[in-house]
């Protein structure tokens, strides 16, 4: 009787004859954590590559599905409103266990202070492992083959939650044209809108006048800025490296160019295009709850 | 008065270095002149930006010693940069003031001490609780994430700086890095602080292993300074050290600078 619902078993027994449970699960044979994968491989309109992170990374994929949340990075703190939710399959942007290999157990980073070969279990390492086998969790990466729609969804997300779309220029779909503003006052609408709390950081001068902005959402290279800058007025980057894309920006605007960039930090650059994610995985898993869940600014500063 | 080339001034510095230098770096060679250039002054820092060579220019000093990058990629490639407005400007610019660049990184990390370890654990305050000589761990007296990131934030005159971890975190065992060298926050490093590292997505990933520390109660945090803002305390001792063997121009050091503000 555990798989009739009251509804089910009124309905069953006011039709004068009891249906054998084992025919209602059939019925109502929940999606697995595999079933979406495979949607999502039908529908997102690239090539599926061999070699690629979009890959399970903990949980059993046949597991039945009972709602998905979408996250920018899939932390402690999203998987506990994940479950509080009532979701039972993450999907994430970015790694799970502390690293691109996703490994139960990373390798020692650069620099001194390492972990030796020997070391016991990681505390944090564990705790997380076990809260996803306790709760029954499956996560799943969606990265690389997110980003190579067209157009870019992280881009999208990005001018949707400024509220750019309309103001799309010509030509390339990262670039938009603005009413006139500030690059301090461009700064302060990002951090709002974004909900970034402190990990900002803004080149050039504050009061050069913006009218064109680029973005670069995610991690890039100096080849990104090197074709962007000189066509905007303003980047807005997630991440770049200070010794690449900052040092250019830093030269363009000591030459004389009125330019500016503005770092989010690669998260917040991330969070409107898997928020839209979240929107298009509803239309693709009708049957499930879709729901996206904010990672946050990781980062705060002392005031 | 006395005359020196841009070359006899790197000989000297391979024979006070302490160590071989590697002759094969790919980082540390001329961006800019050339071996044969007559010396006028000496300006070491952190980055060679537009705006410090402009500095050291109208300070008199053609000779930039930089610890990072000239035209923004780690090798200084710069066959894809011809067409740059940048580029152009920036090249023409030492070009035409007779400026000679030359990085000074791999062979700076050889050197024992390294001077940007030893300047930032001095600059910090950390150097007197460090565990061993050129350990790179301290164990600072007992404090919260929050006070010590503000401290060290106030001691380097940094403003944009980034922390990830719980404010009131207690924290005492602590790993430095410099640069891009972020160390590992596990096992029994209760903080690490460096310049930059990757944000996710890498060997390690520091900052969302610190979230979710917080998320489970365990005390751990992180503190990233910036860059140039870990490495440029240590082109002061790198300057000091020059002028003990460079005594026929002024060798000075001229700052790039934190590059950006804070919102």
């Amino acid at each position: 009787m555990g798989h009739l619902s009251r509804r089910q078993f009124a309905a069953a027994a006011g039709g004068g004859a009891l249906i054998a449970p084992t025919v209602i699960a059939q019925q109502t044979k929940a999606v697995t954590a595999a079933d979406i994968v495979e949607r999502i491989r039908g529908n997102v309109g690239v090539d599926w590559k061999s070699d690629t992170v979009d890959t399970f990374k903990a949980g059993d994929p046949a597991t039945a599905v009972k709602g998905i949340t979408v996250a920018s990075m899939a932390t402690m703190d999203v998987l506990k409103k994940a479950v509080a939710a009532g979701a039972n399959f993450i999907i994430t942007a970015e790694p799970t266990f502390f690293g691109k290999a996703d490994s139960p157990n990373p390798a020692p980073g650069r620099g001194r202070g390492g972990q030796p070969v020997n070391a016991p279990p990681d505390q944090v390492l564990t705790a997380k492992k076990e809260f996803i086998e306790k709760n029954g969790l499956v996560v799943w990466r969606f990265s690389d083959h997110w980003r190579l729609r067209k157009p870019d969804p992280l881009i999208q997300g990005l001018s949707e939650t400024m509220g750019w779309t309309k103001n799309q220029a010509s030509g390339d779909p990262s670039h938009f044209a603005l009413q006139a503003i500030s690059l301090d006052e461009l700064a302060g609408e990002v951090k709002s809108k974004l909900g970034i709390r402190g990990g900002m950081r803004v080149v050039g001068d504050p009061v050069t006048e913006i009218r064109t902005v680029g973005l670069l959402p995610g991690t890039t290279a100096l080849a990104a800025a090197l074709k962007m800058l000189p066509n905007v007025d303003a980047i807005v980057a997630g991440e770049v490296r200070e010794w690449e894309s900052v040092e250019y920006a830093q030269d363009t605007v000591t030459a004389g160019m009125k330019k500016g960039l503005i770092l989010t930090g690669r998260i917040m650059s991330e969070e409107p295009g898997m928020k839209l994610c979240a929107s298009w995985l509803k239309t693709l898993v009708p049957e499930t709850k879709v729901e996206w869940i904010a990672t946050g600014d990781p980062y705060w500063r002392p005031v | 008065m006395a005359t020196i080339t841009a070359g006899e001034i790197l000989d000297r510095m391979k024979k006070n270095l302490g160590v071989p230098w590697q002759e094969n770096s790919a980082r540390d060679t001329y961006k800019a002149g050339g071996p044969s250039t007559e010396v006028t002054g000496i300006a070491t820092t952190v980055m060679s930006t537009f705006d410090q060579v402009q500095r050291a220019h109208a300070q008199g000093l053609n000779f930039i010693l930089t610890h990072e990058t000239t035209y923004w990629n780690d090798r200084d490639i710069v066959t894809d940069l011809a067409n740059d407005p940048t580029y152009k400007i920036k090249s023409e610019f030492c070009a035409k003031n007779n400026i000679v660049i030359h990085r000074f990184h791999d062979n700076l990390h050889a050197m024992r001490p390294d001077f940007n370890f030893q300047s930032l654990a001095r600059d910090t305050g950390w150097a007197q609780y460090e565990t061993a000589p050129n350990s790179r761990r301290f164990t600072l007296p007992e404090t919260t994430l929050g006070a010590l990131a503000a401290d060290v934030a106030k001691r380097l005159g940094t403003k944009a700086l980034r922390i990830v971890g719980d404010p009131n975190a207690r924290v005492s065992k602590a790993q430095m890095g410099v640069g891009y060298g972020m160390p590992r926050v596990a096992g029994d490093v209760d903080v690490i602080m460096s310049g930059e590292a990757q944000e996710t997505d890498g060997a390690i990933d520091n900052t969302e292993y610190v979230l979710d520390a917080a998320t489970l109660g365990v005390a751990k945090g992180q503190i990233i300074l910036g860059h140039c803002v870990s490495e440029e305390p240590g082109m002061e001792d790198c300057t000091e050290w020059l002028k003990k063997f460079i005594t026929e121009v002024p060798v000075r050091l001229v700052r790039a600078g934190e590059p950006y503000w804070p919102k």
